[in-house]
């Protein structure tokens, strides 16, 4: 049993976390991209489209938004950044509507986009130095999408006697 | 000072590069013990995974780590002794430990071999209870290196228990969570390292979960 709301929410956090890196003005317009994507390709009609393919599109772009929070300052320049930010950010939102178009629970995909608005308080931690708090909750989601990728390619055991039974 | 006194200083000393210069914060002492005391009344009854029954979505993944102690017990040491530690390891250290957790949960859902996973998880409480009782600063490599052992063997615990019945993904998302949450209460706990009493509570911290670790090793030998 799968269904659009966890990645959908997930993706939105990550993407919502890592805009916390971004000048507020690109973070703001990313965000936005992210929505207004998800929700034009969640109910655009569309056919032929794989359930694997975009949940495992989904994951990967969880992985890749929330790894973007390690890229070391002045890597890449302020212009290169933003557009890395907004690219992520549509990158981000074609997959979160994939996702809720193949499962079609369009509400769905409404619960979680709000979670892209996390740059908000995330601002406001990198500001006052604690931004590292924001990279280890990126860690944990990278952690949650390598091993969703990994429960479509290797069976569950099922629940088996807990290993303290 | 008193806990209706308004705080003037800063939670958290930066340095220049702006990061934090010493996990020392001015924190009431008397209201982290409190804190410690309020947790630990709240704490859920040690069933020890007994009972958990068909695993079911997030909120059942959510639970697992907290129904557990020697789950709760391990993960809360690894952020406790990441803040004694210091920077850079109050942040490696709940990086590494759900990252290679993922890892052990792999092996465990391949059915891969592994020494006998409960020896190991009584192992990580007893060690890392004993770690922290004797405020052992071990090298970053070497503390890397210890959590992400142990890391494997609750990760291969919980690989194996993934329910193939109900929702796996929520399952695996909420215990992971779980997990960074339970980190987030170690690290916090260990902010009253920095004075001179909170070293003692710390301390005494660190000595029960070693006694916990004894228990739980002995139940795993026998």
């Amino acid at each position: 049993m799968r269904t659009a709301a966890l990645p959908d929410a997930l993706l939105a956090a990550a993407i919502g976390l890592a805009l916390s890196y971004a000048h507020p003005k690109v973070a703001r317009q990313s965000a936005m991209t992210m929505i207004v994507t998800a929700l034009t390709t969640a109910f655009v009609p569309m056919t032929g489209m794989s359930d694997d393919l975009a949940f495992n599109g989904c994951w990967a772009s969880i992985i890749i938004a929330a790894a973007a929070v390690h890229v070391p300052v002045g890597w890449l320049s302020e212009m290169q950044m933003s557009w890395l930010w907004r690219v992520l950010a549509f990158n981000a939102g074609l997959w979160a509507g994939l996702v809720t178009h193949v499962e079609g629970g369009a509400p769905a995909v409404i619960v979680g986009l709000p979670l892209a608005l996390l740059f908000i308080p995330g601002q406001i931690f990198v500001k006052r130095n604690w931004g590292i708090a924001i990279k280890v909750a990126c860690s944990w989601l990278i952690a949650i999408a390598v091993l969703e990728v990994g429960l479509n390619l290797v069976p569950t055991p099922g629940y088996t006697p807990d290993h303290m039974d | 000072m008193s806990l209706l006194t308004p705080r003037t200083r800063p939670l958290i000393y930066t340095d220049k590069a702006g990061f934090w210069s010493h996990v020392g914060i001015n924190f009431p002492v008397h209201l982290a013990a409190a804190m410690v005391v309020t947790l630990a009344a709240v704490a859920m009854p040690a069933d020890a995974h007994v009972g958990t029954g068909l695993a079911g979505g997030f909120v059942s993944g959510f639970l697992h780590p907290l129904t557990g102690w020697d789950h709760l017990l391990a993960m809360v040491s690894v952020g406790l002794w990441g803040a004694i530690l210091g920077r850079p390891l109050i942040v490696a250290l709940p990086v590494i430990f759900p990252s290679m957790m993922v890892i052990g949960a792999f092996l465990g859902m391949l059915n891969a071999p592994m020494p006998p996973v409960e020896i190991g998880i009584a192992l990580s409480v007893l060690l890392l209870g004993a770690v922290i009782a004797f405020g052992y600063k071990a090298p970053s490599w070497m503390a890397c290196i210890i959590v992400a052992i142990f890391a494997l063997f609750h990760g291969f615990a919980h690989g194996k228990e993934l329910p193939s019945a109900a929702d796996p993904v929520g399952y695996s998302t909420g215990f992971v969570l779980s997990t960074g949450l339970l980190h987030v209460c170690g690290i916090i706990i260990g902010l009253i390292n920095s004075r001179p009493k909170g070293r003692w509570v710390v301390k005494g911290l660190g000595a029960a979960i070693t006694l916990a670790g004894c228990v739980f090793m002995a139940q795993a030998v026998m």
